[in-house]
Parts: C-alpha cells; structure tokens; sequence
C-alpha cells in the first residue's frame, strides 16, 4: 500500500475512534445535523454584501440608475469639452393608462451654464405606427467656442459668446415598419447671443465683426419647418456591430423679425456596421454632411452653422473647432473586443467645413487618428467611453458616459 | 470552469491527486464507528430523512455582490484550496451523491425511457383555462408575466424576443429536462400558445414600470408586452411557461458556504460533488448564467417535517440563447472579467483572434450562438468564476461526466424535441452539438482514467461496466485483479493465487477483501472494497487511482 494510502487510512481510523458513538453512517450524518440544529443562527449577509444591498437601495443610487419613481440623476457636460454638470430628470410614463410620456430635464454646469427640457409624446398610437412628439428646450450656455469662419480659422484664434436659446417643437411621425421613422418639424426658435463667460478668451463679439460673424450683432427668431426620415437596423443601438442608420433631415429657418438670415439646412448621416469575427470585431464606417442654402441676401447665423470638432465629428480637434455653412465628415473605425465589457477601438476622422456647398468635395479635409474605449455593461450597452483623437493639432480626450451628454443640437 | 493552475494540478496528477476518494468520504458526514473502516449502511445511497427545518428565513443573494465577490475574491481564496487535493465532501464510499433534496440519481443509474426524459419533472399540468395576469414585467431579461390558471397553479410566462423566436423558449424547456435527468430539482416547463383573449388581468394587479413606479395593470399594457411578439398562423403567441415549484420559496441558494438557519445544509455548497459537477453539466449544455439567482431553495413539508428543497431554474440562457438573444461569442470562453486576456488583446489590436470567434453558427431560427467545434470541455467558463465550479476535481468530473456520457444520441434527439422547434434543421443542430460537446467531455475525462463503474459482485463474480469500452463499442483487453485482504487499520496482505474476477473466499477474521483492477496499456488502477455481507459478498467502496 503507498504511504499517502496508508496515512490517509489511518486518519480516518483517528477520526472515527474520536467519534465512536454513531453505528453508522446515517447516525453520522444526523449527530451532525444535530449539532449544527443546536447552533443554528438567522441567515445574515455578510459586511461586503449589507453594504453593497444599502447602496442599491439607497436615495443616490436609485437616483443614478433612475429606478426612483420617475426621479433620476444624470452626469455630463452640457456641451463636450467644457465643465462638469449635474443633470437631474424626472419621467413619467403612466399618463392616460400610459399611453403618454412626458419628461422632465435639468442640467447645471459648474461654468454657469444650463439647460432645461420638457418632453410630451404619444410613441404608440396606431398601435405602435405613429407617434408625436412635443419638446421644449431653454439653454443658456455661457461659453460657446469660436474660432472664426472657414477651414483656414487658427486655434490660436479662440473666443466665446453666450447662446441663448429656446426651442418650442413639434413633431408627428409615423413607423410604418420597424426601424423606418417618418416626421414632420415644426418648430418656434428664440435665440439671443451675449459676452462669453470666459475669462481666458477674449468674447466673440469682440475679435469678430458682423460680416465674418454674422449675426453676432443681432439676433432673430426663427420659425422651423420640415421633415426626417431614418432607417435604423443597427444590431443595438449603443455599442452596435452590425446594420446601419441612415438619416436625411430638411428643415427650413424661417427669419420672423429680420429678414436677413432665412436659409435650408440639410442634414445627411450615415452609420454602417460590418460584423467581423462573430461581432467580436467590426468595422464601423460614418459619413455625415450638413449643408445650407440660402436665397439672394441672405446670411446663415454662424451659431447655426454646421460646425465641426469633437467627440462626433473630428476628435483630434476641440469642440466645434470649425465652423462653415456647410461641412462634411467621415469617419472609419475598428472595433475589436478585448474582454465581454471592454471594447477598443481605432479611428480616423476627415472633415472639413466649406462656404458654398457646390465644393462639397473631400480635398484639403482636416484628418486626425486615435484610439479609443467603450465599457459596457451586462446588455452590451456602452456604459461609458473615452476617445483619444491626435491631429496636427495636438490631442484631444473625450469621456462620455451612456446617454448623460446629449448634444441637444437643433 | 476549471482554473489554470487547477487544470495544470489535474494534468499532473489526474485521478492521483484525489486518490482514496471512496475513503475519504468517510468522515464526509460524519465520523467512522472505531470498529471497522466502512460503516454498516455504507454505501450510502439516500441521506437521511431531513431533520425540521423551522427557523428558515427567507433571503436573497445579492447579484451585484457575488458577481464583484465572485469574479475578483473567489479565485484568490479558493485557487489555494483547488491547487491541493480537496474531495467533495458529500459523497458516499462509491464516489456518488446520496440522494438528498439536492440531487437524486436518475438517468445514470436507472436509464430513463424516452417518456421519462421527455416528461422530465412533469408535463401533464400545463396552464390551462383562462390564465389570470397576477403581475407583469415590461422591461429587462425577458418581458413577461406571471399567471394562474384555472386550477389555481402559479406560471411565470416568459416571452421570446421578437427577434429570436424559439430561442429562449426552447432553451428553457431543454434545459429543464437535461437537468432534470442529470438529478436535479427543477421546475415544470412547457412550451406554451395562446390567444390574447386568454389573458384577463386579476382585480388590483399592479406592476413596476421602467422608471421605478408601481402602477395598475392595464389591457394596453399586456397589449403593448405583445405588440411585437410574432403570432401564428391561428393568432396565438408562443412562450415559456414555467410552473412555480412547490412549497414557500426563500430565495436563492449560494455555491459557496452553508445556510446558518438550515440544520440540515452540513456540507459547505463548494464541498458539493453536484454542485462541483455541476460545471461540467453547464458546459456540456452551455449555461453560462450559473449564478445564484438562477437557483431556489423552497420549503416544502414531507410527512409533516419542514426541510428545504433545492433548485435549479431558469434556463432560458443555455445552448445559443442568452435569454434575451443569441448567445454572445465569448460566452463559455472567457469570463466577464479577464485582466490577463484583456491585455493580450488590447495590446495585438485584436488581430489575435481566439479560435471561438472563428465559430460557424447556422441561421435557423431558435439556434442562436451554439456548436461543438469551438467548445473545449477543460477550459469551458460560466460569465464569471463559481466557488464550486473552481474546486471541481477529477473525481467529481469523473462523477459528471460518466452521467453525460450516459446519454444516447436518440436520447438528446428526444430531449432537444421538447424545445419544439418550428425548424427541424435547428432541432437537428442543437441535436448534434450535444452529441458531440457530449463526445468530447466523454473523450475529456473518461479517457484518461480507467473508467470503470456500477461495480456489482454477480453470481460470486466481480462485475463492472467500462465506460470507455461501451463507447467505444467494444472490450478494450484483459482486465486483471489482484485481491488481497484489508482491515481497518489500512493493512492489506495479498491473497496469493488470487487474481481472476471471483471474489475469494474471505480468509478467517476477515471482513473486507480488496481488489485492484488493471488493464494492459493503462497505468490507473481501480481498487474495490467487498464486504463479508449476510446474503454474499458485497460492494461497499472504490478507490480510483
């Protein structure tokens, strides 16, 4: 017999004469059981555990994932680039046995800046084909960048201006089959233009004059009307692989008290997704153009022209570091997965913003390169993200976390 | 499922490093009698009836918790413990598990027909009549409700995701039937088709909303649950229903530790060979979502005494399925969290690519992300480490395989039919997978020892079955014995000319013979322990080397 045999024998042997009342082994089993019958104690989780279930159900937490009655709270920047901002929402979606949604949204920078929201919508009429949506937003932002008109604008020159703005739209649609939307806009637009809150900048209305500016003198309400359609079949709608959206949006500004900064403005979007390696790899392709248009004598506001730089658009540039009556932008990404909650991704960006959109072409494009991470939670779902983008102008890092930072774009 | 360093002790010592498992087993329990080295009920093949169990308290597992508690602390306390030979310790002197409310043998032990595995833990009380709405769920894994029908039994429907008809569905079904055949407890499930005119919402049924809010419970809102859900030609929805299980249901129970209030839970859940066991289980058949909530302790009273009844639920993320959609690539490969990996990644671009991304799955509806040719049974993870999975040895992979391995090809073909699938060459796929992942855990663990079982002494022969020659449909060679006498202090004297397959006669004074098996080519012997018993001599123990 082999030793470890012989030793582990006799161990039992030692325990058993040390347990010489049971006759058998079910006599084992129920002195055991009696043993422990004597000492049982209430069932308590453990320190880690009880603190981890108080944070769960605690006020802040329930607040964060917006599990408190329709209450939540939300992180972010009101606009990428600038201060941190608190962004408290309240939702409800029982109104008229559910069949309307109304939300409630504020966010608060730390540089003085914020923006409040107000949403009413019925997303399931006709039985989930047709929808409206009524939207009211008010922002106040108090460090809008400008670097001046054009692609050739120098970084160097940097200023601010405070948009003020509130949007009041409407919007009906239908969803004639899944992922197609159709929407009409109608909308009312009030905006006012100040002194940029910045003391490291010198203020836009100071460095820029109405004709390389337009509308920094004076501003205009405007009314909006138009249309959208979108085709959706992207695998998920955050973090996808696979599919594609696609979207055109025409909308006309309407000048009520000027007269002078009427103008069209089309937006073109494009996301493809191609999965590779069962969508543990993908390619990633965008193409986006905002072009305007304008009759005889009239001007676009540079504070509604397409702008360029960011987190969206080319991200080795500040945010809207160009500004243009029309731009367009093209972005290649590769994805790869690096563990079930950590994807990495590799990018270029090209772009350029230009004056008249007949030189909609890709010569003299700004590029930048970078590299990025997408962290995510059990639904695949990005939960939070950072964009490192590097071009001839240094380098930007861009943080966003889910859906707190929202462009708010009109 | 099996750490590095536990596959590379496996490797090193295989069935060495759990040697004497049969005898280790003794104190599992309990304490020997100090007469004899086997007790006189060994092998124990049920546990004692449960003691009353009255001070249970109902109790959740936090799954925040044992995910953070799982995937970063676990390993580190237990990859100690898993790196030295550390035997299940609810075992009987065979290697198997008594029945207890845990497990009971079935399949293996007594093969079920094909009406029994398709039957599984019951088929014949499928929701019936009106089906009352007594709460509803619109949002996360899977939308559903729960219902009582018109015999006052208790269902939690389960929807499939309008872009994946069948798969979790058809994944639970099976899923509960697998189980159930391989000896746990699990619920009734059943494919289920109904009309909406069969729903009515119970008087003051409220739900939880998206935002948190509680609010009434509306035809619109069942409305909207099924606004997206495929029907039939007829109208009707397909769904899951599963059958709430019987007794007062007191919350999950944990892989890992014992339930204070529970005067019968004596053997720490990790220290549980079907628990342990369980992982190989969950490969074969891909659950990745082994966590705790996915299991139910439930106190039910027999003969008037209160104990608990473990199970195993909700299934509907096994084969493809995620619950919410196909499977996604790296589940069964790689846990959610993996520092190493991660960084092998991160630092090749991902040009790296780990061969089960290379996986081919076939487009049939139902089917999602499952197959045989990526699925390695010694590297097989759950979505993040469990306590029992991690000190699974060889003897308890020895222990699970044998009972996969037991099933047939027509078997599985059966089982999987439960999933009705619209699509035969789904039912096909899944079929075949099983068949093989089946083959490769078989060829994994029962090809490196000498796989030898159901040890039986038959007409003064010792009888056994080769798991491996039944496989391999044929004898693999002589088999030799070497007998000897043993006594409780461990001594053994060989018996001189004693070597065929009949039991010698026992030598004067002389309780217990041992004999060791051989077989040419293989170096792992198995010894078996032979009573004196009343009617002839019989089997009481096994060692495997």
């Amino acid at each position: 017999m082999r030793p470890r045999k012989k030793l582990l024998i006799l161990c039992v042997g030692a325990c058993a004469l040390a347990y010489g009342q049971q006759q058998s082994r079910s006599d084992a089993i129920e002195s055991e059981r009696s043993q422990k019958e004597a000492n049982l104690t209430p069932e308590e989780p453990s320190k880690g555990e009880a603190l981890i279930e108080s944070v769960e159900h605690s006020v802040p937490y329930r607040l964060l994932t917006g599990d408190l009655d329709g209450f939540g709270v939300g992180f972010g920047t009101i606009i990428p680039g600038t201060g941190f901002a608190v962004r408290p929402r309240y939702t409800r979606t029982d109104l008229l046995g559910g069949r309307l949604t109304m939300g409630l949204e504020g966010l608060a920078g730390i540089n003085e800046s914020y923006l409040g929201s107000f949403d009413l919508g019925m997303p399931g009429l006709a039985g989930g084909h047709a929808f409206w949506d009524f939207n009211v937003v008010h922002r106040n932002i108090s460090e809008m960048p400008y670097y001046g008109p054009g692609p050739t604008s120098r970084k160097t020159g940097l200023s601010d201006y405070r948009l003020e703005d509130t949007n009041v739209e409407f919007r009906p649609g239908i969803r004639p089959f899944k992922g197609f939307r159709a929407s009409l806009i109608g909308s009312y637009l009030a905006v006012n233009v100040g002194a940029g809150h910045s003391s490291q900048y010198i203020s836009t209305e100071q460095q820029f004059d109405p004709q390389v500016a337009p509308g920094i003198d004076h501003q205009t309400n405007f009314w909006r009307g138009g249309g959208l359609l979108e085709y959706d079949w992207r695998d998920k709608p955050s973090g996808a692989t696979s599919g594609g959206k696609y979207s055109a949006q025409f909308v006309r500004y309407l000048d009520e008290n000027l007269g002078r900064y009427s103008f069209y403005r089309l937006d073109l979007d494009a996301w493809q997704y191609i999965p590779l390696f069962n969508h543990t790899r993908a390619i990633a392709l965008h193409g986006a153009s905002s072009l305007t248009d304008t009759n005889r004598n009239q001007v676009v506001p540079f504070y509604l022209q397409p702008t360029l730089g960011g987190p969206d658009s080319l991200r080795g540039y500040r945010f809207d570091r160009f500004y243009g009556n029309n731009s367009t932008t093209v972005t290649a990404e590769y994805h790869w997965d690096a563990s079930p909650i950590l994807q990495m991704v590799a990018f270029a960006d090209g772009g350029k913003v230009f004056n008249n959109w007949q030189q909609w072409n890709f010569h003299d494009i700004q590029t930048d390169v970078g590299f990025g991470f997408r962290f995510r939670g059990r639904s695949s779902s990005n939960i939070f993200s950072f964009d490192t983008g590097f071009s001839h102008e240094g380098f930007q890092i861009w943080f966003r976390m889910n859906s707190a930072i929202q462009s708010h774009a009109l | 499922m099996v750490s590095h360093e536990q596959r590379n002790t496996i490797a090193r010592t295989l069935i060495g490093a759990v040697s004497t498992l049969a005898i280790l087993a003794l104190p599992a329990f309990g304490q020997g009698s100090g007469v004899k080295g086997f007790y006189p009920d060994d092998p124990l093949m049920r546990e004692p009836p449960p003691q009353p169990a009255t001070q249970i308290k109902p109790r959740d597992v936090d799954d925040l918790y044992e995910f953070l508690d799982n995937s970063f602390e676990v390993p580190r306390r237990l990859g100690k413990i898993a790196r030295q030979p550390h035997p299940a310790k609810d075992i009987n002197t065979l290697g198997d598990v008594p029945d207890s409310p845990w497990y009971t043998k079935r399949h293996y032990y007594r093969q079920m027909s094909i009406e029994e595995l398709k039957r599984g833990p019951g088929n014949s009380t499928p929701p019936a009549g009106v089906w009352h709405v007594v709460s509803a769920k619109t949002n996360g894994v899977s939308p559903g409700f729960v219902i009582e029908d018109e015999c006052r039994n208790r269902y939690v429907v389960k929807l499939d995701p309008p872009e994946n008809p069948e798969l979790p569905s058809a994944a639970d079904v099976i899923g509960s039937k697998f189980f159930y055949a391989l000896g746990y407890n699990t619920p009734e499930n059943y494919i289920v088709h109904f009309q909406r005119e069969n729903l009515e919402i119970a008087k003051g049924v409220m739900f939880t909303d998206a935002t948190g809010r509680k609010r009434p419970l509306t035809g619109r809102i069942l409305d909207e649950i099924l606004r997206d859900q495929p029907k039939s030609q007829d109208g009707s929805y397909r769904a899951m229903a599963s059958r709430y299980v019987a007794g007062e249901l007191v919350g999950p129970f944990s892989y890992e530790g014992m339930r204070s209030d529970d005067p019968n839970d004596i053997v720490p859940h990790q220290d549980r060979r079907e628990l342990r066991g369980l992982g190989l289980f969950a490969a074969w058949l891909d659950h990745h979502d082994t966590r705790s909530i996915n299991s139910m302790d439930s106190l039910v009273k027999e003969n008037g005494v209160p104990y608990l009844k473990h199970y195993l639920l909700d299934f509907g993320s096994i084969l493809g399925s995620n619950g919410t959609g196909p499977k996604h690539p790296w589940s069964g490969h790689e846990y959610t969290i993996d520092g190493k990996g991660s960084l092998e990644q991160i630092a090749t671009f991902g040009f790296d690519v780990p061969q089960w991304a290379r996986a081919k799955y076939p487009h049939y509806a139902g089917v999602g992300r499952f197959d045989s040719a990526s699925f390695d049974p010694m590297s097989w993870k759950p979505n993040y480490p469990n306590p029992a999975f991690l000190l699974m040895d060889a003897g308890d992979a020895f222990w699970a395989a044998k009972q996969v391995a037991a099933f047939s090809n027509d078997e599985i073909r059966a089982l999987v039919e439960t999933g009705e699938y619209s699509d035969p060459r789904a039912a096909a796929w899944i079929a075949e997978s099983l068949i093989k992942r089946r083959d490769k855990i078989a060829e994994a663990w029962l090809s490196k020892v000498l796989p030898l079982d159901k040890f039986n002494v038959v007409d003064g022969k010792l009888a056994f079955d080769d798991l491996q020659a039944s496989r391999d449909s044929g004898s693999r060679g002589e088999y030799s014995v070497q007998w000897a006498s043993w006594d409780r202090t461990g001594q053994s004297t060989p018996l001189s000319g004693e070597s065929g397959m009949q039991v010698p006669a026992f030598p004067s004074g002389t309780e217990y013979l041992a004999g060791t098996i051989t077989l040419a080519g293989n170096d792992d012997p198995v010894t078996v322990y032979v009573r004196r018993g009343k009617t002839g001599p019989e089997v009481v123990g096994i060692d495997r080397q």
